[in-house]
């Protein structure tokens, strides 16, 4: 029980310090990177929990292929989402509405009236760097 | 013996099957779960894809103090949960009972501190609204992605805390063997719902401190 | 509750009482025995019950619709009653009836008994998605009585969640409800599948029902989510005024499309996947024959569940969708055609020398595979950009789902139904009105959606009910033929239940079929087997002789 439970201890505070790295770190200037350093540490501890705390490495090849294709269909999900994305602007101009979708393009549609103050804020932009 | 009988259920063949099935259907779960969750994370990607600086901007607006304490909280309360779980292996009623508890009273600790960052942020008008402090526009994405995924985070955190109370009083009132096959269903419910909140803590707290 | 299974069952029970009891008499006859029960055999009933219900619901909202349509004027409804019509029927039909039908009942009824289980992995688990359902169920009641929804199925932004004053909400809670029921079926079928299967069961003796609702199974547990949480955006957009598709706050409304489509076009899937078991069931039974390219049948069902996800782009071609990913999914569209074409071109060869009698089951899955062939083949139509952009969101579209979903899926519900039925009451129906029944639901079905191609193609499009009058007759037509169909719906209905009470006992095997169902008694008993079985052989042996034997019409049986 003891050297078990010390085992699991040991984990918790590797967790507990990757939490303090990864929140020291997001004060320091790191560019792109702090992005990816935070996603990082951040995978790196869920890596760890399922791994060790919900026994994935001990437990049998078809639990394992459970949780690994669950990552995949999500992967498929971002891959196929992000194909369009990425790649809005690559004929002419990125899509843009018009401004004012709703309510100046001759497009008349009852509104909801909680919703009347949202769409009185018109102006509209695709992307702010832009 | 009797005990092990008591964890036998219809229409397993044996407890060893029976395990392995609660498992593997629990993990089944938690990998639609994966995907639920994967909606929410698909919709912060591709807006913070469009708008890199509302996201910034919108992060540093959040209480990071708040943010890491929980996740401190919850890292802890999953350590707890698998010495419950060990106590559950070696059939120990004490352990399962006391562990589960302290697991659960983590939670809600998470929910007490959860209470608190929610009043300040509603104190701050960071409710996408007529009040809404920050500017660009785009930073309201922001804030309905971080309301709607710590909200619904909190609902599964909720569930898993009632089915801790309920499981870990069952077993200190006897009515429950502490080698019930719930117990390994209900730790990892847990944990999963522990590393959904490890990612929610990168994605909403870190971005955007540095300028 | 916890109900314990020794190693040695005692085996005098068998032979001491000959007569058995069945699962509709075992646990009694009250209202509350069957509400509570966890047998998986009771818990298919229910659903039939309950996705009956719903048909019909749909089906007479769509009666209106045509009745509708009859001029080009319109004849009684306002726009907005239209709309909330054919939205009504499509939201029932999708997520009421066809996602919950053939897993939820047959599946249900026989996937455990087909790998020789005595019932699914969590039975209570079970029982509660049937519930699930229910709630589900009574908030899309709810939207409906307060005055239904305008959204059409797909509750697309920003119209659905900014702008519609009818029963969003209501109407997307009741879908979220219902689809942590199917979750919750999936994974109790994936387990059952994994963990329960007979000594000698393995995965390559299973017949092809078990593996189209397994790779079913795996879609709903992989895609329904995502619907879930694309469903729970909208309710907190409109719900809390929260920003998330909202152009004007930045968001983008395609986002949402996505999201729906990661899941809807899976769901396409998860209604003709199931449809495929049932005919591969009901041909190798009629033709005689071992399925031709068995080893092949299971990589395309496993092949469509998994490319199917990756195709969901297809509906979305003029939605501001970038043109790159046009491409792809185009490409990924023609891709899942592949291996669609493979089992279409198996159940054929399953029919070459097969000595095939045309019972009522053979000629609903013969129906099956063209009306599934003609609605395959336009959607390769689909998958071609040039085509797709002409077309959109015309008759062509709703005539070339509808051969999908209607014409293959529901044929092949009906096949089973007849099919299984003497298994599942114990009861013959009527062989001559159950063929009749077959023949004028293709009839019907043909009449219906024929003209919808021409006029889509032409032109008229989708879910308008003022059009031009040169579409009058194509209207009519389809009109007509809604007539004949919903006649035979109707009729099943009745000599179904006729045969309830005065059909003939029905055998244990009455079509003389191969797999482990058809080896218990009919009906069943409350735990499938007395013994678990030992299988020994591939599914479809209908060539040895000892295996089935001679076929026997249902009227000649013992």
């Amino acid at each position: 029980m003891i050297s078990i439970a010390l085992r699991y201890a040991g984990v918790w505070i590797l967790l507990l310090l990757l939490l303090i790295a990864t929140a020291g770190s997001s004060y320091l200037d790191l560019g792109g990177k702090g992005a990816v350093l935070h996603l990082g540490v951040a995978g790196l501890q869920v890596l760890l929990v399922w791994l060790l705390f919900m026994n994935l490495l001990g437990s049998k090849s078809v639990i394992r292929l459970c949780a690994t294709s669950a990552l995949l269909w999500i992967s498929f999900l971002f891959a196929l989402t992000f194909s369009d994305y990425f790649t809005r602007g690559w004929n002419e101009r990125p899509t843009r509405y018009p401004e004012g979708t709703a309510t100046r393009s001759g497009v008349n549609l009852p509104l909801k009236p909680s919703n009347r103050n949202i769409s009185e804020r018109i102006t509209f932009r695709l992307t702010e760097r832009g | 013996m009797n005990e092990e009988s008591s964890v036998l259920r219809f229409p397993w063949p044996n407890i060893a099957r029976q395990r392995e099935g609660v498992a593997f259907g629990m993990w089944t779960f938690l990998g639609s779960e994966v995907l639920f969750f994967g909606g929410l994370f698909l919709s912060y990607a591709v807006y913070r894809t469009l708008y890199p600086q509302a996201f910034d901007t919108g992060s540093a607006a959040t209480d990071i103090f708040y943010g890491t304490v929980n996740t401190a909280i919850l890292l802890t309360s999953s350590f707890l949960m698998t010495l419950a779980l060990h106590g559950s292996e070696r059939g120990s009623r004490g352990i399962v009972a006391t562990f589960m508890l302290a697991t659960a009273a983590f939670g809600l600790a998470f929910l007490g501190v959860k209470g608190l960052e929610y009043a300040e942020d509603i104190d701050k008008h960071l409710v996408p609204g007529p009040h809404f402090p920050l500017h660009p526009e785009t930073t309201r994405l922001f804030f309905a992605f971080y309301w709607v995924s710590t909200g619904i985070h909190a609902i599964h955190l909720f569930v898993g805390i009632v089915v801790t109370i309920f499981l870990g009083t069952q077993v200190a009132r006897e009515k429950m063997t502490p080698k019930s096959t719930a117990i390994e269903a209900a730790s990892l419910y847990w944990h999963f719902v522990d590393s959904i909140w490890i990612v929610l803590y990168a994605l909403i707290y870190l971005p955007g401190r540095s300028a | 509750m916890s109900e314990t299974v020794s190693e040695a069952e005692p085996r005098e029970k068998q032979t001491e009482s000959k007569k058995y009891e069945s699962y509709l008499e075992a646990g009694g006859h009250t209202l509350i025995s069957w509400l509570t029960t966890t047998d998986h055999k009771r818990i298919a009933i229910l659903y039939a019950i309950s996705i009956t219900f719903f048909f019909f619901i749909a089906g007479a909202a769509i009666g209106l619709v045509r009745l509708e349509l009859m001029s080009p004027r319109g004849l009684f409804l306002s726009d907005d009653g239209y709309n909330r019509l054919f939205s009504l029927h499509g939201i029932v039909m999708v997520w009421f009836f066809l996602v919950p039908s053939i897993p939820g009942t047959f599946g249900n009824f026989l996937l455990p008994m087909m790998i020789g289980a005595k019932d699914v992995a969590f039975p209570r688990l079970n029982l509660m998605s049937w519930y699930i359902f229910l709630i589900g169920a009574a908030f899309a009641c709810y939207a409906i009585v307060a005055g239904g929804v305008d959204t059409g199925w797909t509750f697309y932004t920003p119209f659905s969640s900014l702008y519609s004053n009818a029963n969003v909400l209501a109407a997307a809670a009741g879908v979220f409800v219902t689809g942590f029921s199917s979750i919750v079926t999936g994974l109790n079928f994936i387990t059952t599948t994994h963990m329960l299967r007979a000594p000698g069961m393995t995965w390559f003796r299973l017949p092809l029902f078990v593996w189209a609702i397994y790779a079913t199974s795996i879609v709903m547990v992989l895609a329904t989510p995502i619907l879930a949480m694309s469903l729970l955006l909208i309710i907190a957009e409109r719900l809390f005024g929260l920003p998330i598709f909202n152009p004007n706050d930045g968001g983008d409304p395609i986002l949402f499309q996505h999201l729906f489509w990661f899941y809807s076009h899976p769901a396409v899937y998860i209604m003709v996947l199931p449809a495929m078991g049932v005919v591969s069931e009901v041909f190798t039974c009629f033709a005689r024959r071992h399925i031709f390219g068995y080893t092949m049948m299971i990589y395309a069902i496993l092949g469509i569940a998994i490319i199917g996800f990756f195709v969901w782009g297809h509906h979305m071609f003029v939605s501001g969708q970038s043109q790159f990913a046009n491409l792809v999914f185009s490409l990924l569209s023609f891709v899942v055609a592949v291996p669609s074409a493979i089992k279409v071109f198996n159940w054929t060869a399953t029919l070459y020398r097969g000595s095939i009698s045309f019972e009522a089951p053979m000629i609903y899955a013969m129906g099956f595979v063209g009306l599934f062939t003609i609605g395959g083949l336009t959607g390769l139509f689909l998958a071609s950009i040039p085509i797709n952009v002409h077309v959109t969101d015309t008759y062509f579209i709703v005539a070339h789902f509808h051969y999908i979903m209607v014409g293959g899926s529901v044929s092949a519900f009906f096949a089973g139904l007849h099919f299984w039925w003497p298994k599942i009451t114990g009861k013959l129906y009527s062989e001559a009105w159950a063929r009749f029944a077959a023949v004028i639901m293709f009839l019907g079905f043909n009449t219906t959606f024929l003209p919808q191609f021409i006029m889509g193609y032409a032109g008229m499009p989708r879910r308008y009910h003022v059009y031009p009058s040169e579409f009058q007759a194509y209207h009519v037509i389809s009109s007509v033929g809604v007539l004949v169909l919903l006649t035979a719906y109707a009729l099943p209905l009745i000599y179904l239940t006729w045969s309830l009470i005065h059909g003939k006992k029905a055998s244990a095997n009455p079509w003389g079929a191969t797999g482990l169902e058809w080896q218990t008694p009919s009906p069943p008993p409350e735990h499938n087997f007395e013994e678990i079985p030992t299988v020994d052989t591939g599914p479809y042996d209908y060539h040895t002789e000892n295996q089935g034997g001679a076929f026997k019409a249902p009227g000649q049986t013992e």
